[in-house]
C-alpha cells in the first residue's frame, strides 16, 4: 500500500510536471511574441507580423523606419 | 540554398516532443523502474531529470539555434563554430552518428508495434494463457525461434517494410510538410489513446484484477521512495542513462530540430515545454499503464521476473495477457501498440533527420537526395537487428548508441558548450529571445554539476563495469561473431562520418576567401 511518504513524493512529482507544463503551455500558446519576431528574414511564422511591402522590418528599437528607395 | 523551417511554434513543440516522447517512455521507462526497485529509481531519476536533463535541454537547442542560423544544422560543424581546433568537429560526429544508429534498430522495433497493433484487432494472439507461451508468440514472430504461431520471419518482415516505407514518406517530404505534419497528428492522438489506456487502468474493477493484487500496487512500487539504495552507483546510472534516452538528448537530434528555428526565437520556455511534456508522458501516462496493470494481475514478484526477462517482455508479453482479461481487450490493444507506434515513429523520424541535415548542409544534397541515401542505409543496415536478434545485436547496438554514446556524447556537449564556449556567452545565447529568463542557480548547475555528473558516470561505468563487456565477458561463443560485426558497424559509422566531415571541411575552406 502507498504510505505517506509515497503519497507525498508521488503528489510532488506530478504536482511539478503538471503545473510548470500548464505554465509553459499557457506562455506557447497565448504570449506570441517568443516566436518568429525579430527575424522576418526567416520567412512568415507564427506571431509575426509581416512588414508592409516596401519597408524594411527595421531594427527592433521601435521607431518609425522611413520606405526604402 | 535556403534552409527549412518551422511553420509553427505549436508544430515545433509537438515535433520536438515527438522526437523526445518514444518508445522509451512506454516500454524502457516501466521495465528500468521495475528492475531498479521502483522507489529506489525514481529518486535519483528526479535528481537526473533536474541536474542532466534539463540544463542539457536548454543548452542543445541553444546550441542547435546557433549553428542553424549560420547554416549548420549538426554537431560537427557547430563544436567547430564554438572552437575552431581541429578536433572538435570530429567530437561532433557522436552527434550525427548516433542518432542514425539508434535508428536501424529502433525501426525494427518500431514495426512490431505496428504488428501487435494489427494482432490485437484481430485477436491474432487471443487464448494465449501465460507469459511465458506470451513470449513464444513474441520470438516466433521475431524469428528468433521456430514456433507453430508463425512461419518462419516473413510477417515480421512485412511490417518492416511497411514501417520503413512510411518513413521513407515522412522524411522525403521534408520538416514543414512531412516531420510537423505527423507530429500535429500523431502527438494529439498518442496522448488521447495513452489518457484512456491510463484512465482504464485506473478504473480496473475488483470483477477484473484477483483480489490479492490491487492496481494500487503498482503505484505503491514506484512511489513509496527507497532511501536505502541510494548508495547503489548501478540505479543511478540506469537513471540517467533513462534521461538522456527519454528526452532524446545527448545525441544531435534535439541540435537539429531546433536549427530550424530563428535567430531570436526562444529556447528557454520551448525547451523547458518539451522537457516537461515529456515527463508527463512518461511519467503521470507511461508509469500510469504497465505496471500497475502487470502487478494487478500478475502480483510483485512475477512482475518482477517478467520485467528480468527483457526491455519487451511488459509491453508485449505481459500487457497483451491483461487485454484478453478485460472487456473490450481487442480495442484497448489497439490503442496501446497504437500509441507505441505512434511514439515510435515520431522519434524515427527526429533520428533520422540529423544525417539528412548534414547531407543537406554541408555537402549541398538535395532534401530528397539526402532523405533516399539515408532511408536506404537505414533499410540495408537494420537487417543486421532482424536476423541477428537472437544472437544479441540488438542489445549490444543499443548498449553502445543508445547507453554509453549518449553519456560520451554529454560530456563533450556540456564541455564544449559550457567551459570551451564559455559560461557567460553560452548563458547570453540562451537567452538570446527568451520569453523568461533561466533561473540563476542553473548557472552553476550547468558549468559544475551537468559536466561533472556526466564524467562521474562514465567514470563509474568503466570501474565497474568497462573491462567486462570489452570482453564479451556473459556473451555465447555462438553469438560473438554478431557482436562483433555489431561493433564493426558501430565504429564503421563513426568512421564514415568522420571522413564525411573532412570532405565537407575542405568544402568549406574553399569556400573561404
Amino acid at each position: 500500500m502507498m504510505t505517506a511518504a509515497g503519497w507525498i513524493f508521488m503528489a510532488l512529482f506530478w504536482g511539478f510536471i503538471l503545473i510548470v507544463t500548464v505554465w509553459c503551455f499557457w506562455i506557447v500558446l497565448f504570449e506570441k511574441q517568443g516566436f518568429g519576431d525579430a527575424n522576418p528574414q526567416d520567412g512568415h511564422k507564427e506571431g509575426t507580423k509581416m512588414p508592409p511591402p516596401g519597408r524594411d522590418p527595421g531594427p527592433s528599437t521601435g521607431l518609425p523606419v522611413p520606405p526604402t528607395p | 540554398m535556403a534552409r527549412e523551417a518551422w511553420k509553427s511554434r505549436l508544430g515545433l513543440i509537438l515535433a520536438m516532443a515527438g522526437n523526445a516522447v518514444g518508445l522509451g517512455n512506454f516500454l524502457r521507462f516501466p521495465v528500468q523502474a521495475t528492475q531498479n526497485g521502483g522507489g529506489a529509481f525514481m529518486i535519483p531519476y528526479a535528481i537526473a531529470f533536474l541536474l542532466l536533463g534539463i540544463p542539457l535541454m536548454w543548452a542543445e537547442w541553444a546550441m542547435g539555434r546557433m549553428g542553424g542560423t549560420r547554416g549548420h544544422g549538426t554537431t560537427p560543424f557547430m563544436f567547430h563554430m564554438m572552437w575552431k581546433g581541429a578536433p572538435s568537429k570530429y567530437l561532433g560526429v557522436l552527434g550525427v552518428m548516433l542518432p542514425l544508429g539508434i535508428t536501424v534498430y529502433y525501426v525494427c522495433i518500431e514495426s512490431w508495434t505496428l504488428a501487435f497493433a494489427w494482432f490485437s484487432g484481430i485477436q491474432r494472439y487471443f487464448g494465449i494463457a501465460d507469459a511465458e507461451q506470451m513470449s513464444e508468440f513474441l520470438h516466433g514472430f521475431q524469428g528468433v525461434e521456430a514456433t507453430a504461431h508463425f512461419d518462419g520471419i516473413s510477417t515480421a518482415y512485412v511490417f518492416f517494410l511497411v514501417t520503413m516505407a512510411i518513413n521513407a514518406y515522412i522524411v522525403t517530404r521534408g520538416i514543414a510538410a512531412g516531420i510537423e505534419m505527423l507530429a500535429k497528428v500523431a502527438m494529439p492522438t498518442l496522448f488521447v489513446f495513452a489518457v484512456v489506456i491510463a484512465v482504464r487502468v485506473a478504473t480496473l474493477g475488483l470483477t477484473e484484477v484477483p483480489p490479492p493484487y490491487p492496481v494500487q500496487g503498482g503505484f505503491a512500487f514506484i512511489w513509496n521512495p527507497d532511501f536505502g539504495q541510494l548508495g547503489n552507483s548501478k540505479i543511478w546510472l540506469a537513471a540517467a542513462g533513462q534521461i538522456f534516452f527519454t528526452l532524446s538528448i545527448a545525441c544531435g537530434a534535439i541540435q537539429t530540430y531546433a536549427s530550424y528555428l530563428g535567430k531570436r526565437d526562444d529556447v528557454v520556455v520551448t525547451g523547458l515545454t518539451t522537457s516537461v511534456t515529456n515527463e508527463l508522458t512518461e511519467v503521470i501516462l507511461g508509469g500510469s499503464i504497465a505496471i500497475p496493470v502487470a502487478f494487478a494481475f500478475f502480483g510483485a514478484a512475477a512482475t518482477r521476473e517478467i520485467a528480468q526477462g527483457g526491455a519487451f517482455n511488459l509491453g508485449f508479453a505481459a500487457m497483451p495477457l491483461v487485454f484478453q482479461k478485460i472487456p473490450m481487450g481487442a480495442f484497448f490493444g489497439t490503442l496501446w501498440f497504437g500509441l507505441l507506434f505512434f511514439a515510435g515513429i515520431t522519434s524515427s523520424v527526429a533520428l533520422m533527420q540529423p544525417a539528412i541535415a548534414f547531407l543537406q548542409d554541408e555537402l549541398g544534397f538535395s532534401r530528397k537526395k539526402a532523405a533516399t541515401i539515408v532511408v536506404l542505409f537505414v533499410f540495408v543496415a537494420a537487417h543486421m537487428f532482424i536476423f541477428g536478434l537472437g544472437h544479441g545485436t540488438l542489445d549490444e547496438m543499443d548498449f553502445w548508441c543508445g547507453t554509453f554514446g549518449l553519456a560520451v556524447f554529454a560530456l563533450f556537449e556540456s564541455v564544449m558548450f559550457f567551459w570551451v564556449f564559455g559560461m557567460n556567452r553560452a548563458w547570453a545565447e540562451m537567452h538570446q529571445g527568451a520569453q523568461r529568463k533561466l533561473p540563476r542557480p542553473y548557472y552553476w548547475i550547468m558549468l559544475l554539476v551537468t559536466p561533472l555528473y556526466c564524467f562521474t558516470l562514465l567514470a563509474a561505468w568503466g570501474v565497474q563495469q568497462g573491462f567486462d563487456v570489452l570482453i564479451m565477458k556473459d556473451v555465447a561463443p555462438g553469438d560473438r561473431p554478431w557482436i562483433w560485426a555489431t561493433r564493426a558497424l558501430f565504429l564503421g559509422m563513426i568512421a564514415a562520418f568522420a571522413l564525411l566531415v573532412r570532405h565537407a571541411s575542405k568544402k568549406w575552406d574553399e569556400v573561404k576567401p
